[in-house]
């Protein structure tokens, strides 16, 4: 399937601008990932996107995020492990991070990597919003 | 041996009936013996203090030990370390004269292998009447608990997959709803309202069975904390009074606190009122009313509806049941809601019922507990 970006598709009125906090989201499954980036781009955050949890130290390095949203399952990567590794790490330890995920037993195992919040799938826009405010307030 | 008691029995004289009582009475022993040797359940008896005193097939092919190997041991033997407990626990039951029925637990193999194994356990007597020992029969269901555990990660991941496309799903139609509201699109609104509460229906449905099956291998989490119980009665009314046009009336205030996990119980209410509005298409009300009794406070929901006959007003709790006469099949429902509600209530140390006269409305009433917390916390 053929990836859309809402710009071209949906054409939410966004005003890009210096000064947006920026979110990155990891999340192997790319429809979920595209939602979450329109979510926050209603809620006026910028984002950036990427399906592998490998890459993930790449992209922080590059778009210096300001909050991170990573999924528990990520084919082949945990994010679990993702997360205790950022947050052990004296440069990245004070992003924030939401995991999310639709496996039911996620949630505990989350608090104990070290994550700030954990949200559940499926979940609404109006949550996403508010826990990404908490953070970005 | 058999062929002895044959002839012995040939060679008494007709008169000689007290010898031939005997007789009888061994060839019957013999027989019950026959019984239990060839059986594929493990039976064993042990004197009263715990060591074993007989020992089957079953049980030499179950645990491995040869009667020599075992008889005169201690049964604590059998027993991995951390189910050490059972033995004080079944002992207590015997020297109370209780049998032990299809107890589930573990039980260690001579070669160290844990299985499974459902236990009966009962006392045994002399002529006088005192507990001298016990028997005990024990089954593998080794086979069955892994299938439930299959089963059980079955669910688990089953509810995973499907939530994922329901993830996104829900997402897009949420902000095509903003974009709807924004772009001022009324016509479409009706719509995009209806995907979305049919998802949400899908996310409720997939989520009823993976609770369900937390439910059987016991892993529902309480999470207690104290609160007043009217205002979660109170939110969760005005948050159904907004999905329908029935007239949601609330009667008798306690505000009394109550120590208990708040979700659950929300969910047994969403359930029981949504359950009344669903079995009373003719009518427009529904009654929530709450008071206190004794030490507990009682909560009923009161439909006037098709109601329930008498002969299902147990029945209705029980997992999967749904009532198939005529009126009812035309209901949509899985069984599981008031199965699920009436295991919350009752790890709340509470109760949930029904009070019904076919055609004449129902009413659900659960009891709570106002100071002990739950079993399970």
């Amino acid at each position: 399937m053929q990836p859309f970006t809402s710009r071209s598709r949906l054409e939410v009125e966004v005003k890009t601008n210096k000064l947006m906090k920026k979110v990155l989201v990891i999340d192997d499954d790319l429809d979920i990932l595209e939602s979450i980036q329109l979510i926050l781009e209603s809620g006026g955050y910028d984002s950036d996107i990427t399906t592998k949890g490998d890459e993930t130290y790449r992209k922080i390095n590059q778009y210096n995020p300001d909050l991170i949203i990573l999924d528990v399952l990520l084919s082949g990567n945990d994010g679990r492990i993702i997360c205790k590794n950022l947050k052990s790490n004296k440069t990245t330890k004070k992003i924030p991070i939401i995991m999310i995920s639709a496996h039911p037993t996620a949630k505990d195992s989350t608090k104990t990597c070290g994550a700030d919040s954990f949200i559940a799938k499926p979940f609404s826009v109006i949550a996403l919003l508010k826990e990404v405010k908490k953070y970005l307030a | 041996m058999n062929n002895h008691i044959i002839k012995g029995k040939q060679m008494v004289t007709p008169g000689d009936t007290k010898m031939r009582n005997i007789l009888e009475v061994m060839e019957k022993l013999l027989h019950w013996a026959a019984i239990i040797e060839s059986s594929d359940d493990a039976i064993i008896s042990k004197s009263i203090d715990g060591y074993i005193t007989s020992w089957n097939k079953g049980a030499q092919q179950l645990y491995g030990y040869k009667p020599e190997e075992i008889i005169g041991k201690h049964v604590s033997v059998l027993m991995p370390p951390e189910k050490k407990d059972d033995f004080p626990f079944i002992m207590k039951q015997l020297h109370e004269g209780k049998r032990v029925e299809h107890y589930e637990t573990q039980r260690m193999a001579k070669d160290g292998r844990i299985l499974h194994v459902s236990l009966t356990v009962s006392p045994i007597r002399d002529s006088q009447g005192n507990i001298i020992g016990a028997s005990k029969i024990a089954r593998d269901i080794t086979d069955k608990v892994e299938s439930e555990k299959r089963r059980d990660e079955f669910v688990s991941t089953a509810s995973h997959e499907l939530k994922t496309p329901i993830t996104s799903q829900k997402a897009f139609g949420e902000l095509l709803e903003q974009i709807i509201d924004k772009e001022g699109y009324t016509k479409l609104k009706p719509y995009i309202q209806r995907i979305n509460q049919q998802t949400n229906k899908m996310t409720k449905l997939v989520e009823d069975l993976l609770e369900l099956s937390r439910v059987q291998t016991a892993r529902l989490k309480m999470e207690n904390k104290k609160f007043i119980f009217d205002n979660l009665i109170d939110e969760i009314v005005s948050s159904v009074q907004l999905t329908t046009k029935y007239k949601i009336i609330r009667n008798g205030k306690t505000n009394k606190k109550i120590y208990a996990d708040r979700e659950r119980l929300s969910q047994v209410l969403m359930n029981l009122l949504t359950n009344a509005i669903k079995y009373s298409p003719k009518t427009d009300k529904i009654l929530v009313t709450t008071k206190v009794k004794g030490s507990s406070v009682i909560t009923g929901i009161q439909d006037f509806g098709i109601g329930i006959a008498k002969e299902y007003h147990h029945k209705i709790f029980e997992r999967f049941f749904r009532i198939t006469d005529m009126d009812e099949k035309t209901y949509p429902g899985m069984g599981i809601g008031l199965f699920l509600s009436q295991e919350i209530i009752s790890r709340h140390n509470g109760k949930l019922w029904v009070e019904s006269v076919k055609g004449r409305g129902a009413t659900f009433y659960f009891s709570l507990p106002l100071r002990s917390g739950s079993k399970n916390k």
